[in-house]
């Protein structure tokens, strides 16, 4: 019941701010209803009745329109963008996923190292831009020593290597933002009652600290992997992957409104939504 | 390798710097003392800053990095275009950040006792409370400034910023990019000034951290 809710408040409130943006910034066309009666109008129509309509309608209207279930242009021509965002919503799940396996390998290592240097480390890193970053390492890769050539069909290849750019990129933060919930739990005073009642170390670590840790863990994994899915058009940009962050690229640059519209409504339901789960798993696991 | 042409490529460079740091500088302008005063404003619990703060909450989980290219992408690409995308998918984290701190601020007992003595809601503010804080603020204005300078040179790399003549260090990193067979100075250079500026906002940033935020002792 409070997974509906929250879901249901948080759906009623991206409505409200997309339309506060739309209106804003992006100045859709205001007449929604010739869009939805002319079935026939093709994209470049719905251009050009991008740039014809700007602000006709006002705000509240546009709302009213929100709730009357006529989402604009992109419910309009809603077949056409689900179609083509779910073809290319498989491809960015898959390199999510990847990517925060190989960052938590990468953390998990960074662990067994030695903490004072991997912490100097971790600084560095998070200094490093992706934009010099995911370049240097299409270089390297893929022109200079063509262990995996551009526009190749190896696809597999393409994506290991984006996952370990991001993976490369991220396991720092993590490995620091872990580390210092770690040290929050270690300055506890249980701990120091744990020590006094003799327990070892090891034990203190793994049954104690580590189940206190847990919830951060769990919420910081799903976080880094919503982030993969949101930064996800530079990297796709760049590794030449036909996901859904080359997809947003494409209707950008193309002023595919409609499209553009279709994928921030959708990456941000599917964003609140996780969150939203996250947020009631940390509270399951957190006791 | 120090002909002329070098000697440009490096006036460019320290361009992009000083104009990656000048829009970094007005987007705190603009951004902190709004966010400030946002926070000053909604610090007490009633309906009007839950529905305020519920909106905002709404803005920071929305994914970051599309709002902003697709708000500076769709809008054209101007300076103030810009400028509003990053005031968009900036100010709501940084309003929620410093709401913590005003609040707190406002619970201190010298507060409470310049309130009894008569003061006005602007002498509270101005006198009793930004001076409280200052680290806080200097902390959030240095990463505001590093987000600022990364979301401006991922909008020129990606080609979605404003004016193509604009020597920005995201510009100038996608133009090396295709010269980095034959010329790699032209994409390593921009990289590593982005690097060292960046690297320098993190270091001065904690080190501000750690002197507010003095650890207790470590038990294991």
């Amino acid at each position: 019941m409070r997974l509906i809710r929250g879901i249901a408040y948080y759906f009623v409130s991206i409505l409200l701010v997309f339309t506060f943006i739309r209106e804003l910034v992006w100045k859709l066309p205001g007449s929604i209803a010739d869009l939805i009666s002319d079935s026939e109008t093709n994209l470049q129509d719905l251009k050009t009745i991008s740039n014809t309509h700007l602000g006709q309608e006002s705000f509240f209207s546009e709302l009213l329109n929100f709730f009357t279930f006529n989402w604009g242009t992109s419910l309009a021509y809603k077949e056409r963008n689900l179609s083509i965002i779910w073809k290319h919503l498989h491809l960015t799940l898959y390199l999510s996923v990847l990517s925060l396996f190989l960052s938590l390998l990468l953390v998990l290592f960074m662990f067994y190292q030695d903490k004072k240097k991997m912490r100097q480390l971790a600084n560095i890193f998070l200094s490093l831009p992706a934009l010099v970053i995911f370049p240097l390492f299409v270089w390297v890769f893929c022109e200079f020593t063509s262990y995996c050539p551009a526009g190749s069909e190896n696809i597999k290849m393409m994506l290991l290597l984006a996952a370990f750019a991001q993976a490369l990129l991220v396991a720092p933060r993590f490995f620091r933002e872990l580390e210092a919930e770690v040290d929050h739990v270690l300055r506890q005073r249980f701990v120091l009652i744990l020590r006094a009642k003799g327990l070892s170390k090891k034990r203190i670590l793994w049954m104690h600290v580590l189940t206190n840790v847990f919830p951060a863990f769990l919420s910081l994994s799903l976080l880094t992997w919503l982030g993969f899915i949101s930064g996800s058009i530079l990297v796709e940009a760049l590794f030449d992957l036909p996901g859904v962050g080359a997809l947003t690229l494409e209707a950008l640059r193309g002023r595919d409104l409609p499209l553009v519209y279709s994928l921030l409504l959708l990456l941000g339901v599917f964003h609140l939504s996780s969150l939203q789960i996250s947020y009631l798993l940390k509270r399951k696991v957190d006791v | 390798m120090f002909n002329s042409s070098f000697v440009s490529f490096t006036l460019k460079l320290l361009e992009g710097v000083l104009y990656s740091i000048s829009l970094g500088g007005k987007c705190l302008v603009l951004c902190l003392p709004f966010s400030l005063f946002c926070a000053f404003l909604f610090k007490k619990e009633n309906l009007v800053t839950k529905s305020f703060l519920s909106i905002l909450d709404v803005v920071i989980a929305l994914p970051n990095q599309l709002l902003l290219l697709s708000i500076a992408g769709v809008s054209g690409g101007s300076i103030g275009a810009i400028l509003i995308s990053i005031f968009i998918t900036q100010v709501p984290g940084l309003i929620r950040h410093l709401r913590v701190y005003v609040i707190q601020a406002h619970s201190y007992e010298y507060v409470e006792a310049a309130r009894a003595l008569g003061a006005s809601r602007l002498r509270l503010f101005f006198v009793h409370i930004i001076p409280r804080l200052f680290l806080p603020l200097s902390i959030s204005a240095l990463s505001l400034l590093k987000r600022v300078i990364l979301s401006e040179s991922l909008l020129m790399f990606l080609g979605l910023g404003f004016d193509p003549l604009t020597p920005s260090l995201g510009r100038l990193l996608s133009e090396g990019r295709s010269y980095l067979f034959l010329s790699p100075e032209r994409f390593l250079l921009p990289a590593l000034l982005l690097f060292l500026l960046l690297y320098i906002l993190q270091s001065v940033c904690d080190r501000f951290s750690s002197l507010f935020d003095p650890k207790g002792v470590r038990y294991l």
